[in-house]
Parts: C-alpha cells; structure tokens; sequence
C-alpha cells in the first residue's frame, strides 16, 4: 500500500438547506474539493458516497451515480455506502483504500444527508433503521433512549454526575460558536443543559445533536500528485473499520462500545502512534454522554473520567486533549451520512494551522465516527507532513 | 408455556441462546432452533423514560425501556411492565423477572419482597 494525502477539502454549512437535495449538497462539497486539489477530474477514479436516510426521508437513492454525472464525472465507479452513523467514516476508508492501493490515482470521499424538512418522529424512525427491529428496536427504544440507558449505567458504576455530562454540552456549543460550518454553536450553562426539555431520561434537549442537513467532501490522492494541491495536503496516518454487536444483547455492559475499542487498536496499530501522540480528537458526541464514553473507549482519557475532563476543562481546546475543537456533532448538527467526512474536514484544517477554533501546534489528529448501537465504526488518524 | 417465562431460541447444534430469533447460529452456523421456555430472572443493568418515541410508538407514552442482566449472563432488552412505569425508581442491581409476550416486545417486572 501506497501513502495517501487528503489534498482538497470541501463542506456546506451544517444546518437547514430546506431548498437543497442531498445529491446537490454532495456536488457543492465535491466540487470545493476537487478545485482546491488540483487534481484533473480524469484522474479521479472512484467515487464513494456516504448516505443512511436518503430513501426514507427523500425518495431519493442512487447518490452516488447523481454525484457523479452531476460533477461530470460520469463513467467513474460511484458506490453508495452505508453504516448508520458511521456511513461517511465509511466512505473516506474506501477512498483511501482506493488510491493506497493502486486502483487510481484520486478518489472522492463524500458524505451527504437532508433531514430537516421532516418532522421529528419521521427522523426518530428514520434512524432507527439503524436498530435491530427484532430487539432493541421493538422495545421502543430510541437513540436518545440508548445513551440514556449508557448515562444511567455510566453513573451508577462511577459516580458521574450531572453537571459532568452536561460540561461536555456546554464545551462543544461553546466551541461551534467559533465555526462557521457549525449552525448550533451556543453559550449555555450547565443548569440551562440540565434544565431543558426532557428527551430520554436522564438526556434532555441539549444533551442530543440536532437534526441537519450537509455535505462534506475530501479529494485523497498519491502523495506525488498533493503537491498541485492549494492547500497543506494532510497524510493519512491510519484507517480503520470494524463492526460490533448488532444489538444491545450482544454487549458486556452499557459502558463500552467493542467497536470503537476494535476500530482504534487497529488505526494505532497501523500507525505505530498510541493515544499520547494525538493533538487533538473529532469524536462522535451524538449525545453528551456519548462523547464520555467513546473519549473512555478509544483511550485518550482514562476509564470513568469523561465526564470529570470535560468539567474541569482537560478536553477544551487549551486542555491537554481538545475533544471536538470543532463544536463536534452537538453543535454542528448531525447530518448522518456527512458527519463522518466532516470530521476528517475539521481535522484536516487544525493540521493545515487554518481552522477559526485552531488547537495550538496541532501535529496528528484522530476521527471517531460511531453506527448504530454500535454495530459499525471507523477510527481515523491524519498528520501533518512534517509530523 | 407458563406464564412467567422467557422464550430463547437454541440452537440444536451447539447450544446457543439467544433472545433474537436468528436463521443462522453466529457461533456454529447451524440452522436449527428451538424454543426454549426458561424462567429469567435477573437485575436491572438501566432503565430510560421514553418522552420522544419513533413513529409507530406514540400510543403506548409515557413508556419505560430496561435492560436486565439475566443469572446466566445474557442482557434482555425489554419494556418495563406497565403498572410500574408511573412510579419508575427503579434501583439498578434491582432484582427483575423477564417475561415473552405474544407479538410484544419483553417485559420487564421488578421482584418485589412478600
């Protein structure tokens, strides 16, 4: 396998596109990463869409092959896929793999997702597409449902209290106000957190990420040909992708995702880095309690302290391990399929020296994007050149 | 099947139960199953209130969702049994029974002392 750069980056802001497809979001991210690579378009030879919801919520599939006559670049192979939450993490890996291999030159990562012009019992149902109907799904269960059975569960055996959970939503609101790709950045307090609407006990309003629509896009190309690009191209240190339990029987306890466990030992084994060695995390806080436990589960803070980084301010951009210097998903929203390719995005500007929250000296960063009841997920870790 | 059990599919070939009807043993890849009615008791691992639920769900609001711990290790999604989702100080560790319902996700009941 050759070494592989990311040498264009492109993304919508997340929010509300009302009057916007899924496959024209895709086409704004992908065409701002195609120009800024430089790259021909005859050299890009695969093209990788992450979607999960585009069926139900629009009507619309086949994005892939949309994206690809839209952005004239019809006659390339253009795969959909899909794994939950984590389908745009999904995507990168395959784009990578493509050109790391030797099967092109260039290759298009691109996530998408419109959910905002449907109302929120049809997203709930949406997403529980994710769920496996036969079990958890048939209980009644939600997401917010899930990661109020994790918080219970995460309390009970370490004591995390309120305000530690909360902490986690008031950092990353707080962060998405310095980003202008992040439409629900805020100043909130942890009494305002505890204090809204409740949504699954113990979760209320603030503690879950808000329906959005967006894009992301990267170009990913041979380490020769990133030398066109206009800006810093960013070398890909590590991907990984695993699968996990399928449903909520198959896990030992509600404190861990084997997934993310999985999916980081193999992205630190394939770089040779441990979790010292990162700068900074854009991790899947789908959820405030989720960011405790996926920060838990991928090593970069110890076992049951989560919550107590996130209050004392050890994961801020100024602490010792800036966890969602972007706003994360709680402040960017979380446009499904694009969330995983938005990651990388931010990630590739904190190494570029260029994002408007920058996480000072930033060398080597690391993507954490989750699927489901964590049944898929891929861990990514990125560097600068002279890292 | 009494009244208060829990329906688990084995399988005919290694032994592997699960609450999830499967087609195919994930441990020995057989694909024969019975059922199996067993007596579940447990403790309750955590417990939620729904307050926004899916499509399709609306009805039953407010509704509680548990999950239990089974003697024998397994965890059980389930509801928690009606009659207790208004008063839902449910401990967990607390000692629960699972029972099958017909078409109905299981149910989750606390064991109370006589």
């Amino acid at each position: 396998m050759r070494e592989v750069c990311i040498a264009g980056i492109g993304s919508t802001t997340f929010g509300r596109h009302s009057a916007a497809t899924p496959q024209d979001l895709a086409a704004q991210a992908a065409r701002a990463a195609i120009l800024e690579a430089g790259v021909a378009r005859s050299d890009i030879g695969a093209i990788y869409v992450g979607n999960f919801v585009s069926g139900v919520l629009t009507g619309q599939e086949v994005l892939a092959g949309l994206l690809a006559d839209h952005i004239g670049l019809g006659g390339v192979p253009a795969t959909k896929v899909e794994g939950a939450c984590a389908s745009g993490g999904i995507a990168f890996r395959h784009a990578v793999i493509a050109v790391a291999s030797g099967l092109c030159e260039a290759a298009l990562a691109v996530g998408t997702e419109s959910m905002t012009h449907a109302d929120t019992a049809t997203v709930t149902a949406a997403l529980n597409c994710a769920m496996d109907h036969r079990s958890d799904g048939a209980a009644g269960l939600t997401y917010p449902g899930l990661f109020g059975l994790v918080w219970r569960a995460h309390a009970e055996r370490y004591g995390t209290s309120r305000a530690e959970v909360a902490a986690v939503s008031v950092k990353n609101k707080r962060n998405g106000l310095r980003n202008p790709l992040a439409s629900m950045g805020a100043e909130i307090s942890l009494e305002e957190v505890a204090q809204s609407k409740p949504i699954a006990d113990p979760l209320t309003l603030y503690d879950c990420c808000g329906i959005s629509d967006g894009a992301a896009a990267l170009l990913v190309t041979t380490t020769e040909r990133a030398k066109e690009a206009e800006g810093l191209p960013i070398r890909v240190l590590a991907t990984a992708q695993s699968s996990g339990p399928a449903r909520i029987a198959g896990l030992d306890d509600l404190l861990s995702f084997p997934a993310t466990v999985r999916a980081a030992e193999r992205a630190f084994a394939e770089s040779g880095l441990g979790p010292t060695n990162i700068d900074l995390v854009e991790l899947h806080d789908c959820f405030s309690v989720a960011e405790i436990i996926d920060s838990e589960d991928l090593g970069v803070v110890p076992r049951g302290e989560g919550g107590r980084w996130a209050l004392d301010g050890r994961t801020a951009v100024g602490g010792e391990m800036p966890i969602n210097p972007s706003g994360g998903l709680l402040a960017k929203g979380h446009p499904v399929g694009a969330t995983g390719v938005g990651q990388i995005h931010e990630v590739v500007q904190q190494l570029r020296g260029t994002h408007p929250n920058q996480v000072k000296d930033a060398g080597i960063g690391l993507t954490h994007n989750l699927g489901g009841t964590g049944i898929s997920c891929t861990v990514s870790i990125l560097g600068r050149p002279d890292v | 099947m009494s009244e208060a059990a829990l329906v688990l599919h084995r399988c005919q070939r290694c032994g592997h139960q699960s609450v999830t009807p499967l087609s195919v043993c994930p441990i020995c890849l057989g694909e024969s199953f019975e059922a199996v009615h067993q007596d579940a008791t447990g403790t309750c691992l955590s417990w939620t209130r729904i307050r926004r639920p899916a499509t399709g769900f609306e009805s039953d609001e407010p509704f509680i969702v548990a999950v239990a711990r089974l003697q024998n290790g397994m965890l059980v999604t389930g509801r928690l049994a009606q009659e207790e989702a208004a008063d839902p100080d449910l401990e967990i560790g607390a000692p629960v029974v699972v029972t099958s319902q017909a078409n109905e996700p299981p149910v989750i009941r606390r064991v109370r002392p006589l």
